[in-house]
């Protein structure tokens, strides 16, 4: 134990002397984050308007059709303006034309006694949606439940589930309306935790004896490999995870709102440098190619991944989505980000913690990867 | 006492093409100073790194006190230190830290590591550059700021690889007082090196090795028998005839004359009195001549005649 906190110390204390690495990532969120807040902020306020969503209803089935209407008078916009802003539609076909056409948000469909939705995108208006449709089988089996027990008290409960709680949906729409632009600050702070991929790679470079001198020295000492690596990684991704909060705060102080949910943010950062360590540490650990490779490597990966989750072109994780739903499942820039996302997004944190667990289990793999390949504890040539 | 402290038998190692180690043997005992004498790429450092585990060999076996040596033998390799060729210390610490890092891997309680750390700062008298950083220091301070970092946890075994490389000479004769001080409390010393004087200074027994194989084993003076040479008389400044290089070379105990400008060099083997019987042959046919003086063979001489080539470069 005495030696595990030894070497996580000096861990910390190599990494933190070793500026030009930090001052990095530091450096690179204030650059990058002054400037997209220079260009986008005027369209970001501008957007801070509330307004109705566009939808269309279409009916197969009169049965659903009384409550919901109930549900559609009764969300409003500060008691006055509909939230939802029906367009009369003929049938399916249309109503597919115009969300094809962005023209509306989504398709309220009710058929065979049920209610569901179809939506293109996924953002702020088409989450409200959701809700909404959540709200109504809610109601739907509050009212089944009470017909039998007690009829009398469905109006009531009616009234105080379709009414009740509007203020949730009002603060996602004033908020996360800039959701477009917000998306360029998420997608840099989750590639400012990935650039932790370097820190690995330096870390696993500095632990082997084929790979480095200083390696030998650690691989012939009397400490435990085991002890050496996991005190080794814990140190590089705290300190990792610091810096990317460090940006992240100025990127508060600046003014872009990360929303307040403070715990949860620290949470997705530490996961973001856990899987970028762990991946670099794993890059780093593979024998047979020089460091300058390596780095290579790690840099086109931080680069490239950002690319993907849309840091250069914005909607870039849309295409992606259509095209290759599978490369947001695992490109770990698009879970970070997504997971910001979600926090600010929906009210549970299902799909965040979905998120987050796709990183821990990269992470994992990456590390067991890392030690499968640098485990040979012989080697053939120093 | 005479415990054996490493054993190796019938090593072979090979890098892809390369025949580094070629059926090595080794046995060394507790308590010496044992000298591995070789040419570059005689497969020193290859011995070492097989030694410590650290390489996978194609045959043979290593065993470190009394056990077979492996990667998980953490017990063995807690009692070693290394001082290796390469120096392996973090440019982000400072002299002072990184001692304290790489004994802290050893030796637990803070206490006794600050009290190790400080005597070997004394040992290689870095004590005014503590709060160096690496990249101030020169190539000298650095070379002793690696052995610090190999030896501070006080090992019972000791490789030292080439320590003395780039290390004036003031600080190496302390190094290697210290080396030997070292050994008087009990840690046995590997020592690498292609500096004959060093080793025929500390070493208490000697290896020479080439091309992957021990060539010859013993005391310094066990070595120098080994060979048939015993004295080299040198005479300079002498102009001499080619039928009294013929007469000498004639006289007992001489086996090899030869001349190089206006120097002559007679090898002699076994006798007692060769410089007096060559004088008194000058002196007879009263031939001019400069300094004359007379050479013990060195190791050097031994590794020439066993190899038929120079230990080492002359001197860069
Ligand atoms: N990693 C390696 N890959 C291939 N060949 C190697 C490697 N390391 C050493 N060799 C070869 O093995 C032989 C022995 O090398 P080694 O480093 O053990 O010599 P050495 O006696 O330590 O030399 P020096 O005095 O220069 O340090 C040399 O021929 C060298 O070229
Ligand atoms: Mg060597």
């Amino acid at each position: 134990m005495k030696t595990f906190i030894h070497n996580f110390k000096y861990t910390i204390k190599i990494i933190i002397h070793n500026k030009t690495q930090m001052m990095w990532s530091i450096v690179f969120i204030i650059a990058l984050g002054t400037l997209f807040y220079a260009s986008f902020g005027n369209i970001y306020e501008k957007d801070e308007m509330l307004h109705s969503i566009k939808a269309a209803v279409v009916i197969d089935d009169g049965s659903v059709k009384q409550n919901f209407d109930d549900i559609v008078a009764n969300i409003s916009l500060d008691g006055e303006e509909s939230l939802l802003d029906i367009t009369e539609v003929s049938g399916m076909e249309e109503a597919e034309e115009l969300l094809a056409d962005e023209k509306i948000k989504g398709i309220f469909y009710s058929g065979q006694g049920e209610l569901k939705l179809i939506v293109k995108e996924e953002g702020v208006e088409e989450s409200i949606l959701t809700s909404i449709t959540a709200r109504y089988h809610q109601a739907v089996t509050v009212a089944a439940g009470l017909s039998k027990d007690a009829p009398e008290k469905i109006p009531d409960a009616m009234t105080m589930l379709l009414t009740g709680e509007n203020k949730n949906i009002e603060k996602k729409l004033s908020d996360g309306n800039g959701d477009t632009y917000i998306q360029y600050f998420y997608n840099l702070i989750a590639m400012a935790c990935l650039m932790s991929v370097n820190a690995g790679i330096a870390f696993a470079v500095g632990s082997q004896a084929n790979l480095s001198s200083i390696g030998a020295r650690k691989c012939i000492s009397g400490a435990a490999t085991l002890t050496q690596t996991v005190s080794g990684l814990l140190a590089t991704v705290i300190t990792q995870a610091i810096c990317s909060l460090l940006g992240l705060i100025y990127l508060i102080i600046i003014g872009v709102d990360f929303g307040n949910q403070a715990g949860y943010t620290g949470l997705i950062i530490l996961c973001g440098c856990l899987t970028g360590t762990c991946l670099g540490f794993f890059i780093g650990s593979i024998g047979g190619l020089s460091r300058n490779a390596k780095d290579v490597i790690g840099t086109a990966i931080v680069v490239g991944t950002a690319f993907l989750s849309g840091l250069m072109v914005g909607n870039m994780r849309m295409v992606v989505e259509e095209k290759c739903p599978v490369i947001n499942k695992i490109n770990p820039t698009a879970l970070i980000a997504d997971s910001f996302y979600s926090l600010e997004i929906y009210d549970t944190y299902d799909r965040c913690f979905g998120n987050l667990i796709t990183l821990l289990i990269i992470s994992v793999l990456c590390v067991f990867g890392g030690v499968l390949v640098g485990r040979r504890k012989r080697y053939a040539s120093i | 006492m005479e415990n054996t402290v490493v054993k190796i038998e019938n090593l072979v190692k090979r890098y892809k093409e390369t025949l580094a180690l070629d059926h090595f043997n080794l046995e060394i005992k507790e308590g010496e100073i044992f000298g591995l004498l070789g040419p570059n790429g005689s497969g020193k450092t290859t011995t070492m790194n097989c030694i410590l585990a650290l390489l996978t060999y194609d045959k043979g076996s290593v065993e470190v006190f009394g056990g077979e040596m492996n990667p998980d033998n953490i017990e063995a390799k807690r009692n070693i230190g290394v001082v290796m060729q390469n120096v392996a210390v973090y440019d982000e610490l400072t002299v002072y830290e990184n001692i304290d890092y790489f004994c802290g891997l050893y030796v637990k309680d803070k206490a006794t590591r600050k009290k190790y750390v400080d005597e070997a700062l004394d040992f290689v008298d870095l004590q005014d550059f503590k709060k160096f950083y690496p990249k101030k220091l020169s190539g000298g301070l650095l070379r002793r700021l690696n052995i610090a970092c190999g030896i501070a946890h006080k090992p019972k075994l000791i490789f030292l690889d080439e320590p003395t490389v780039a290390v004036d000479p003031q600080s190496r004769n302390k190094i290697l007082e210290g080396i030997v001080e070292l050994n008087r409390r009990g840690a046995t010393i590997i020592y690498t090196s292609h500096y004959m004087e060093e080793v025929e200074q500390i070493c208490t027994r000697i290896a020479i090795m080439d091309k992957g194989k021990n060539i010859a084993l013993g005391t310094k003076d066990e070595l120098k028998k080994m060979i048939k040479n015993t004295e080299t008389i040198i005479i300079e400044a002498i102009d001499i005839s080619s039928e009294d290089k013929k007469n000498i070379q004639a006289l007992s105990h001489v086996y090899e004359v030869h001349t190089e400008g206006d120097k002559l060099t007679i090898k002699c083997s076994g006798g007692k009195h060769n410089l007096i019987r060559v004088l008194d042959y000058i002196n007879e046919r009263d031939i001019p001549c400069g300094r004359v003086y007379s050479e013990l063979p060195t190791l050097n001489d031994v590794f020439l005649e066993i190899t038929g080539k120079e230990l080492r470069d002359k001197e860069a």
